[in-house]
């Protein structure tokens, strides 16, 4: 169960001579429990591409994805019904412009609820507390979505995808375009889903302090391929090559512990997962 | 996507591409125009036979010139049968009885349902939709067993078949001009040769370059725009919009859930692309630097000649008996 994919490469157009790949040859395994997943990469690498495989919104050209037991492939027949696996897997696009589309704040999170065949009440009911659990408070229930601003967005785009309770909760740059409070308390209500409720969270992020500090597992994308997957403690210790060639930025703590390794002499691990845990290390080795 | 009606320009290098746009909407428009005076099917067959020489000349795909025809063959199918069975002027060519019996009638059931069952997985829909029409006509005519109703006398009148041919080439033909000017003109182009041609309502104070950008920004957005919807559907999919199964009543709910965001997200696109264009010192109605300028040359002369020609041939046929 969970997601897998086998070999899967995935083209924008398929049909046109001499197609690119935007992806080419992916495997990977993620289980439908306790996962917290950081997805890496420089623009353009294929990313956001690949989750989209997750929840069957796009089909592999080559290969197939297996989602929660149901396999997903290219068949020219009948196209299948994927809605199980989006009940199962919630995506967070990027762009959260392409995400909302109802006319105020409260439908839109409701949208999901109504489709899995809740009554109007409990639909409400649960995009009230996917709405409360984002911090978004009352004043913006009937506001039109296209009103919000750039952050505003995307945190309800979020709750529309929390009021689907989902196992895996997959966001693509959740925390892009959002000052640093809220950002922060968006990564710990991911934490929350994944440490209390055993959900799957995978994300996709360009900020390596919270790849360090949040991430359990770390998957590379570069050059349209999976690239590394493994732990993060792994990728900065032994895969340096890795982390150079896909244009990855080093975590904070790495760099501060490595200059201090190096002008102060001392031997701090380099792998510390925030900011209090370096001071701490420090604080000991005085 | 990318067969959408405007979007057919094909890139290439053929006399007709180098025709200067103006020449070719105007000789469009003339030879439309011709087209309405021929009274027979032959003169329409001579002239789609011309257009085909044309197309073929200049080296363009017959394939892409029928499948511009794609949006109009069931109307030119419809209009042809209306013509054939209402149509009750000349001699009787051809008569037969329909029978409505019990046989006949679960015959055109059981086709009927195979008919749709299969519609789902076949690419040539329209050459199937041919074909389920002449076997509900051969059920109609050869199953007389157990019979309910009266037979009908169906007969074809030699007008109504004459009237059915020479509206079904009229549209074809019309069609074809009208894909060869799409097919062989870019879409900036055919703004720019529409922007000359509007010039005359200056004296309306209708600003022509007004009316280009119109065109002009129309053309544009319509593959965003439909990229909207798929992006609008993916979102709705996502978080569990079934758009593939359900009765035809939900169907028509999905359908107004899209146009609904579809407005929203219009609007404020145009408001976003009103923006981006003032910030980078648009100001409406001012002269702008060119990207391209039009060039009259002889041959667009030459070709504007020989459709006038053919206008005139055609009034001559119209007028003559
Ligand atoms: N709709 C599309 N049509 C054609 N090509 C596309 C489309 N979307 C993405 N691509 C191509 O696929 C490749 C991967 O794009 P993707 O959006 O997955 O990158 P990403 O890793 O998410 O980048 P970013 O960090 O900028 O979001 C890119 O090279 C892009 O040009
Ligand atoms: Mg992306």
């Amino acid at each position: 169960m969970g997601i897998s994919l086998k070999e899967v490469s995935y083209s924008y157009n398929p049909k046109r001579k001499g197609t690119k790949y935007a992806l080419k040859n992916v495997s990977l395994e993620i289980n439908e429990r306790d996962e917290m997943i950081a997805i890496i990469g420089e623009s353009g690498s294929g990313k956001s591409t690949l989750v989209s495989l997750f929840n069957a919104l796009k089909i592999p050209t080559l290969g197939e994805a297996n989602v929660m037991g149901i396999t997903i492939k290219k068949i020219r027949k009948r196209k299948e019904n994927y809605n199980s696996i989006r009940k199962h897997v919630g995506l967070v696009f990027q762009f959260s412009d392409y995400q909302l589309f109802e006319e105020t704040v409260l439908n839109d999170v409701m949208f999901a609820p109504m489709n899995f065949g809740y009554k109007k009440e409990e639909a409400k009911e649960i995009a009230i507390k996917a709405l409360n659990l984002v911090g978004i408070d009352e004043s913006f229930y009937e506001k039109s979505p296209f009103q919000l601003s750039g952050g505003e967005k995307k945190i309800v785009s979020i709750a529309g995808i929390l009021a689907m309770e989902p196992d895996i909760l997959v966001f693509d740059e959740p925390t892009a375009g959002l000052d640093p409070e809220t950002k922060k308390k968006m990564i710990e209500l991911f934490r929350v889903l994944n440490r209390d409720l055993h959900k799957t969270v995978v994300f996709i992020t360009h900020d390596m302090n919270i790849v360090m500090e949040y991430a359990k597992r770390v998957i590379v994308v570069a050059d349209r391929t999976i690239k590394y997957d493994g732990t993060k403690e792994e990728l900065f210790l032994n895969h340096l090559d890795i982390v150079k060639d896909a244009h990855i930025d080093y975590p904070d703590t790495f760099i501060i512990s490595k200059m201090i390794n190096e002008k102060l002499n001392k031997n701090i691990n380099q792998l510390l997962e925030s900011k209090e845990e370096l001071l701490e290390e420090l604080l000991k080795d005085e | 996507m990318n067969n959408f009606v405007l979007g057919q320009y094909v890139p290439g290098n053929s006399y007709l591409h180098k025709l200067d746009p103006r020449a070719k909407i105007i000789s469009t428009i003339v030879l439309m125009v011709a087209i309405f005076f021929f009274k027979n099917v032959y003169a329409i067959l001579v002239s789609l036979a011309l257009i085909i020489i044309l197309l073929l000349t200049a080296r363009l795909s017959i394939i892409k010139a029928i499948k511009g025809l794609k949006p109009l063959l069931i109307l030119s199918l419809f209009v042809f049968i209306f013509q054939l069975l209402f149509n009750r002027q000349g001699d009787i060519i051809y008569n037969t009885k329909l029978y409505f019996s019990l046989t006949s009638i679960s015959a055109i059931l059981l086709i009927t349902i195979i008919y749709f069952i299969s519609l789902k997985y076949l690419k040539l829909k329209f050459l199937w939709l041919l074909v389920y029409l002449s076997l509900i006509f051969i059920s109609l005519k050869y199953l007389s067993f157990v019979e309910l109703f009266n037979p009908f006398d169906l007969n074809i009148y030699k007008e109504g078949l004459n009237t059915s041919l020479f509206v079904f080439f009229r549209l074809i033909t019309i069609v074809f001009i009208s894909t060869l000017l799409t097919l062989t003109t870019k879409p900036t182009d055919l703004t720019l040769a529409i922007e000359w041609l509007f010039r005359p309502l200056k004296i309306f104070k209708i600003n022509p370059e007004e009316i280009a950008l119109i065109i002009t920004i129309a053309l544009r957005y319509i593959p965003t725009i439909l990229d909207e919807a798929y992006k609008i559907m993916d979102a709705q999919a996502a978080r569990g919009a079934d758009f593939k199964n359900g009765s035809l009543i939900k169907r028509i709910k999905q359908l107004v859930s899209l146009l609904v965001p579809m407005f929203v997200i219009s609007f404020e696109r145009s408001d976003e692309l009103a923006d981006a264009m003032l910030s980078r010192n648009f100001v409406p109605g001012k002269p702008k630097t060119r990207y391209h300028i039009l060039k009259w040359n002889y041959k667009d002369t030459v070709a504007l000649v020989i459709v006038t020609l053919f206008l005139g041939g055609a009034i001559c046929l119209y007028i003559l008996p």
